[in-house]
């Protein structure tokens, strides 16, 4: 047996950056709780003290599974989409537009029209840059970044303007109508059925990814870009493909999000997904297989923060400063990954 | 050793060094002196160990164990050390002078320019190394990066040179003036290391040679108390042979009939300048055409050309007859033609993929159901390894291979499929003799049955071992194709390919 065979055990580098988090966000609540004790309590066990808080965190995640798994297809392709905001806001946007123009459906079909054209509409903004790129070598990440920052202001004037509820004391759309509205499970926590969907696109995702011949091809080219090309692989579809199908699973996060959430269109509500998404994506470090345990993780920090300050004397902002420790931990090794693969020897 | 050691310039005892990565010692146990002003050449197949003993040597690594000497020099810190590498270590944004400035150490904060490349200057007349300063590290040629890390060890007054097989990217009439150049560095008390696998070229220059093999010193002696054939036999084992030319197999006069590959009337041009010059080609079914050039010198850009990576201004490409008006790599490969790319590195592998993944490239469909694609891969792969004589494992990364292994990877799965065209670029850069001659029986054997091969290298006994018909590319422009043996020799052929590289 070759000595290289030999598998060492090693904990992967990124428990330290999760353990680091961990250390980071206790360490900024003993130092700026007068009552530590009970920050740390709502901090970590608290939102499994009652169905509210569980509820919400779990449909984070699901939320959140969505667009780390668009981020992750596109990634394996050697895409990256910086756009993942604009594409939620845009599949929410297009699901109630769908929703208030056709008030009444019956249930299922209504939610199966919202969920079309929210998708749809994710897709369909990744694919310009995946067109873009294939044709023109436009960099994706710079186009899937400013397309998305323009449709964002787009959707923003349509919120204010000809999609507005002059009744509501928010700045929304109308509400979309009841009976297409995702039923709660775990009432009174907005957590729904569209948790199935991440049972079935995660293992879906991972069987195509690692037991495919397109899964193959999709991650040669992310790989060794070079290599994929002169071995005659389709760079045309999978500069385009993965990134269409990425939008598409932002827009369907915010189809979802409407239907099962927020029920109508506030003003800039897509609340970090598409960014958070690229943090999990991350700490799963590429790969379907760890992106649940990367999403609980996640949302589990973040959700814990919102309780300690719902129920505590912590500020709006440790939350913030939690998320951003943690964005600045995963980004260090990310870029630790990409010095490996310069060194020389 | 015995010698005195106040004539030795560099003195290595016990030397070991092993690499975490595969447990492997690349040098193992090394001692020898090298004497004040002499050439040794350092020879052994590829992952022998030469490089990393360089490494040490100009303290690029450390190694393990063992302890390394410098008589000459008080501070024993590797000073007098310059090594001009096989791998071009220029920044490419930078051009020549400020990559020199970069390793010239600075009395001042302020770099002073005029100083420094009047000083540069002052070597660039006194060596004959023309090169134009200004020039951005990545315009320049290997020839060009090479002499620019010459100048530098030069700058600095290094007292021991170390060259990683320099003529490697040279052609013939560079390599003669570099092999001049070096005689005289000798004469002036320089102490000269030179890692080759040519003998010939060994024999021409060196006072002593030394074999490494698996990373042990299998022998070192002077030039003169030594036979090529036992040099040979140090470096690859018992029952070796220099490889003379191959036998070859019994030349067809191929068909008449449509050329497998044909360019016609190509001309290319890159940013203004002329690369290809109304270049037109044929090649039948059952022969190997092989093209001897220069890289810089428009073989590279032919080898683009015909793998789809670029497109020709003007002029036609045809594939069995049949005119192919857009070529890309995607349609290249479409036509079930087989590829040796002479990057390897980034055409040829994927590092950071298994080495089933790198086998499994051109096979589209796996046969049999049983089993998940995985699994089908790595018996794919399991196949293909066994048949090509890889050393590694199917789930093992390419990165972690040797080069020699790498390229026997390539070669098996392009071989693999009994491919009817083969474009083959530089195929054995870097090969030991062993797997050169393996390479070469492969090649000849695919002529045999009855493919196209296309042979582009910078390799001129390549060139007259392999081919039937052999023509010459220079500063963008084809010779006459003729057979083997009739107009085309070392000496023509080497006589033509430089002929327009000196302008």
């Amino acid at each position: 047996m070759n000595p290289s065979e030999k598998k060492e055990f090693r904990l992967p580098p990124v428990f330290l950056i999760l353990l680091l988090c961990i250390a980071a966000a206790t360490g900024l609540i003993l130092l700026l709780s007068n009552d530590p004790a009970e920050a740390l309590y709502y901090f970590f066990p608290g939102i499994f003290s009652n169905r509210l808080y569980l509820g919400n965190f779990l449909n984070y995640s699901v939320l959140l599974s969505l667009t780390g798994l668009g981020i992750i297809i596109a990634f394996n392709a050697g895409s990256f989409n910086l756009g993942g905001e604009g594409q939620v806001y845009a599949g929410a946007i297009c699901a109630i537009a769908a929703a208030l123009k056709f008030p009444d459906l019956p249930s299922g079909a209504g939610i199966i029209m919202m969920t079309l054209c929210g998708t749809a509409a994710g897709a369909l903004l990744a694919a310009l840059s995946g067109i873009m790129k294939s044709r023109w070598q436009v960099n994706e990440l710079i186009s899937t970044f400013l397309l998305s920052a323009g449709i964002t202001k787009v959707i923003d004037y349509l919120i204010l303007g000809p999609l507005s509820n002059p009744d509501s004391y928010l700045i929304t759309t109308g509400e979309i109508p009841l009976q297409y509205r995702l039923p709660p499970i775990i009432p009174p926590s907005h957590f729904n059925l569209s948790f199935l969907l991440v049972f079935i696109l995660i293992p879906a995702s991972y069987f195509y990814l690692h037991h495919s011949r397109g899964g193959y091809e999709l991650r040669m080219i992310g790989y060794n870009r070079e290599f994929a090309r002169f071995g005659g692989l389709n760079l045309g579809m999978y500069d385009t493909a993965p990134l269409t199908v990425s939008g598409a699973l932002h827009g369907l996060t915010g189809a979802i999000a409407v239907s099962g959430t927020y029920f109508a269109g506030i003003l800039g509500f897509t609340f970090g997904l598409g960014w958070n998404g690229i943090a999990v994506a991350m700490i799963a470090s590429r790969n379907p297989a760890y992106l649940l345990p990367a999403v609980l993780f996640f949302s589990w920090m973040t959700q814990g923060a919102r309780v300690a300050v719902l129920q505590s004397d912590l500020s709006l902002e440790l939350g913030n400063i939690i998320q951003g420790v943690l964005f600045l931990l995963i980004s260090s090794q990310a870029l630790r990954g990409l010095q490996k693969k310069r060194d020389p020897l | 050793m015995t010698e005195p050691v106040s004539y030795s310039s560099i003195v290595l005892t016990e030397i070991t060094r092993s690499f975490r990565k595969n447990g492997i010692k690349a040098c193992d146990n090394i001692s020898f002196s090298v004497k004040n002003g002499e050439i040794l050449a350092i020879m052994g197949e590829n992952g022998a160990g030469k490089s990393t003993l360089m490494h040490i040597l100009s303290g690029f690594m450390k190694a393990d164990r063992g302890s390394l000497v410098f008589p000459a020099d008080p501070d024993q810190n590797h000073p007098s050390v310059g090594m001009i590498h096989q791998k071009p270590i220029l920044a490419g944004n930078l051009n020549v002078w400020e990559n020199i400035a970069l390793g010239h150490p600075q009395k001042s904060l302020v770099v002073k320019p005029a100083e420094l490349s009047s000083s540069i200057r002052r070597i660039q007349e006194n060596y004959g190394l023309a090169l134009d300063l200004s020039m951005k590290g990545w315009e320049l040629t290997a020839a060009q990066i090479q002499r620019a890390e010459l100048l530098e060890c030069l700058l600095l007054d290094r007292k021991i040179l170390i060259f990683d097989e320099p003529t490697a990217s040279l052609s013939e009439q560079q390599a003669e003036e570099l092999l001049l150049l070096l005689k005289r560095l000798k004469g002036e008390g320089r102490t000269i290391l030179y890692i080759t696998h040519k003998i010939k070229e060994a024999y021409h220059l060196a006072d002593r040679i030394a074999v490494l093999r698996k990373g042990k010193l299998k022998m070192i002696s002077p030039v003169g108390e030594i036979s090529p054939e036992a040099v040979s036999e140090a470096m690859i084992g018992k029952g070796a042979e220099i490889p003379d030319m191959i036998r070859k197999a019994e030349r067809k006069t191929f068909s008449e009939a449509v050329p497998v590959l044909e360019l016609k009337n190509i001309n290319y041009s890159h940013q203004g300048s002329i690369r290809l010059k109304d270049l037109s080609l044929q090649l039948h079914a059952g022969e190997i055409l092989g093209i001897a050039g220069i890289r810089e010198n428009g073989l590279a850009c032919l080898e683009d050309l015909i793998t789809g990576a670029v497109r020709p201004q003007s002029g036609k490409i045809l594939l069995k007859g049949k005119m192919i008006p857009y070529l890309t790599p995607f349609r290249f490969r479409k036509h079930g033609i087989s590829y040796i790319p002479a990057d390897r590195l980034k055409r040829g592998a994927s590092l950071d993929s298994t080495l089933g993944e790198n086998l499994i490239l051109l096979k589209r469909k796996l046969e049999g159901n049983a089993g998940s694609y995985k699994t089908k891969l790595i018996q794919w792969a399991k196949k293909l390894i066994s048949k090509g004589e890889i050393e590694g494992q199917a789930e093992q990364k390419v990165r972690t291979l040797s080069g020699g292994n790498i390229q026997k990877m390539i070669l098996v799965r392009e071989m693999h499929e009994a491919p009817a065209l083969l474009i083959i670029s530089e195929p054995s850069w870097g090969l030991d003799f062993s797997s050169r001659e393996k390479l070469h029986y492969q090649i000849s054997n695919a002529r045999s049955r009855d493919a196209a091969v296309l042979l582009l290298t910078t390799d001129i006994d390549e060139i007259l071992i392999l081919s039937d018909r052999i023509a010459v590319l220079t500063g963008g422009e084809l010779s006459e194709t003729a057979p083997a043996g009739q107009d085309w020799n070392r000496k023509t052929i080497g006589e033509r390919m430089t002929g327009a590289d000196r302008l």
